[in-house]
């Protein structure tokens, strides 16, 4: 079941930045399984990419890092809970 | 047997009156503690009291007040419960004390309890104003010496600004729309709802005046004050990715000469991420692809800072869910390259709810403490605080920002990377009364800007 949060993974490939279909082929998994809205993020210069899965379970852990991608709270006062 | 602290009501006899008198008079203190228990008339006391003669006899009625300073005061005016002053007496006696009454029926012998500042927590009301916050930082002088955030922009990782409440609060804010971003089309930069985003817009503002607003709104929010979870990682990570690429743009296409970037968020629960154990985690694991997204913007030349977190050992936010012995600064609030910023009230006291270090990937961690739980914005209502660590780090954030309009990045200058701003700032604070070394409460100290004139760098 793809999962709002999904998982960060990171791949490094030689070349020019991937689009998002060829990170899919990279990594094996379906196009469809890779966040579009989260796209391709480059990290800086350093032939690494990384895309934002929505089912961790379709990637071969060879092809990729897997991270968490946490929630987040505002910092702020908790009114209204 | 134990000596317990009293207070004792007194009349104004001539004899305290005169006492009270060589206090206020200034009378000095070898002098005026040798004269004072001798003037009073010791027949007025419980047996057992030792009067403490440090304390002044002090007058609770305001006729017994005008006196103190008249030319030629006259004693017996008032009578009984003129004035209190403070002793120490038997355990064993109180009871006896207790029953001990004046001519007029009323109880003379009272306790002094100990009390402890009640350090700020969520619910309560503010403590002091925006305008105590400008003054802590002398935002005036500062203006003065050309810091008041001009060429700088100020991006607020966050929930959204709403400029027009902005400008309902006599502010002129200045919003940059095609730089800002959110993963949500539907929220036009500088039109969100009333909330989070635009108290830390207005808090930002206070050193900051003529900083440029970047509105980020990455927290997916829709409830007032936010939800127990406002938003993801991978939405920040775009964030910053943007962020990154408006930093390296040619300086004459950047829209800006320096930027800040304000990170009023943290993750409240390590619940929500992997296992303990697992790589891959974000809480404590340097190797998470967003460090290297704050590094490399960090190394482009933004000032990045980060909220210690709500979950103070006083008066943590009911949403925290670390454990006993856990640290509590985690993720990115505990990169090194970030300022991260812990709370105090205007009396530079800690409030209940700052997260203390240490942080779990820098240990040394928060690095400063700035204002909060002031009656800011109102964002929240009216007479509501602007609280949280969210409120502390924006104040930081426009404190850097003016900074930044007269240092401003700049490619090759040692003296004004992000690591040596972040350096000069911490050296600034100011050590809270008995606290002498940095400390997992405040870091290195509360925010200061006495040293901004001459920084020592140019």
């Amino acid at each position: 079941m793809p999962n709002e949060a999904g998982v960060i993974v990171r791949f490094q490939r030689a070349g020019p930045k991937p689009t998002l279909q060829e990170a899919a082929e990279h990594l094996r998994v379906p196009l469809t399984a890779l966040s579009p809205a989260y796209g391709v993020q480059v990290e800086g210069g350093t032939g690494k990419y990384h895309v934002k899965l929505l089912q961790e379970q379709l990637l071969d852990p060879t092809r990729g890092e897997v991270f968490s991608n946490p929630g987040f709270s505002l910092q702020g006062p908790p009114t209204n809970q | 047997m134990v000596a317990v602290r009293v207070l004792v009501t007194v009349p104004d006899t001539s004899d305290v009156l005169d006492a009270a008198r060589m206090f206020a008079g200034g009378v000095a203190s070898s002098q005026r503690t040798q004269s004072f228990a001798d003037r009073l008339d010791l027949d007025l006391l419980p047996p057992s009291l030792v009067i403490d003669r440090s304390y002044a006899p002090t007058p609770l009625k305001l006729t017994t007040a005008t006196q103190l300073l008249a030319s030629a005061p006259q004693a017996d005016l008032s009578g009984p419960g003129s004035f209190v002053i403070r002793g120490f007496m038997d355990s064993d006696d109180l009871h006896a004390a207790h029953d001990l009454t004046d001519s007029s029926g009323c109880p003379r012998v009272f306790s002094d309890p100990a009390f402890g500042l009640v350090p700020a927590a969520f619910g309560e009301p503010p403590i002091g104003t925006v305008l105590d916050v400008s003054r802590q930082l002398g935002t005036g002088r500062l203006g003065r010496l050309g810091m008041d955030g001009t060429g700088v922009a100020i991006a607020l990782v966050d929930n959204g600004i709403n400029l027009s409440f902005l400008r309902s609060r006599g502010l002129q804010p200045s919003l940059d729309y095609h730089s800002s971003w959110s993963p949500n089309q539907t929220v036009t930069p500088g039109s969100a709802p009333i909330d989070h985003g635009s108290m830390c817009a207005y808090d930002a503002l206070i050193a900051a005046p003529r900083a440029t607003l970047l509105d980020f709104a990455v927290a997916r929010t829709t409830r007032q004050g936010g939800s127990a979870m406002d938003g993801f990682l991978s939405d920040a990570l775009i964030a910053f990715g943007r962020l990154l690429m408006l930093m390296t743009l040619p300086d004459d296409e950047r829209p800006f000469r320096s930027l800040v970037v304000n990170n009023s968020w943290a993750v409240f629960s390590p619940a929500w991420d992997f296992p303990v154990g697992r790589p891959g985690r974000y809480l404590d694991n340097p190797n998470h692809p967003f460090h290297a997204a704050v590094s490399n913007l960090t190394g482009a030349g933004a000032d990045v800072l980060f909220a210690a977190g709500n979950c103070g050992d006083a008066a943590p936010d009911g949403r925290c869910g670390f454990g006993v012995g856990q640290a509590r600064i985690t993720g990115a609030n505990a990169y090194a390259e970030v300022i991260t910023v812990a709370g105090v009230d205007v009396n530079r006291t800690l409030t209940g709810y700052s997260s203390p270090g240490p942080g779990t990937i820098d240990p040394q961690k928060p690095d400063i403490a700035a204002f909060t739980h002031f009656k800011g914005s109102e964002a929240f209502g009216s007479g509501q605080p602007d609280a949280g660590t969210s409120a502390a780090c924006p104040v930081m954030a426009g404190v850097v920002a003016a900074l930044r309009s007269r240092y401003p990045f700049q490619n090759g200058s040692s003296a004004r990377t992000p690591s040596a701003i972040k350096s000069f700032v911490l050296a600034s604070a100011v050590k809270p009364a008995g606290v002498t070394a940095f400390s997992l409460e405040f870091g290195n100290g509360v925010v200061d800007t006495g040293m901004f004139e001459n920084p020592g760098f140019s």
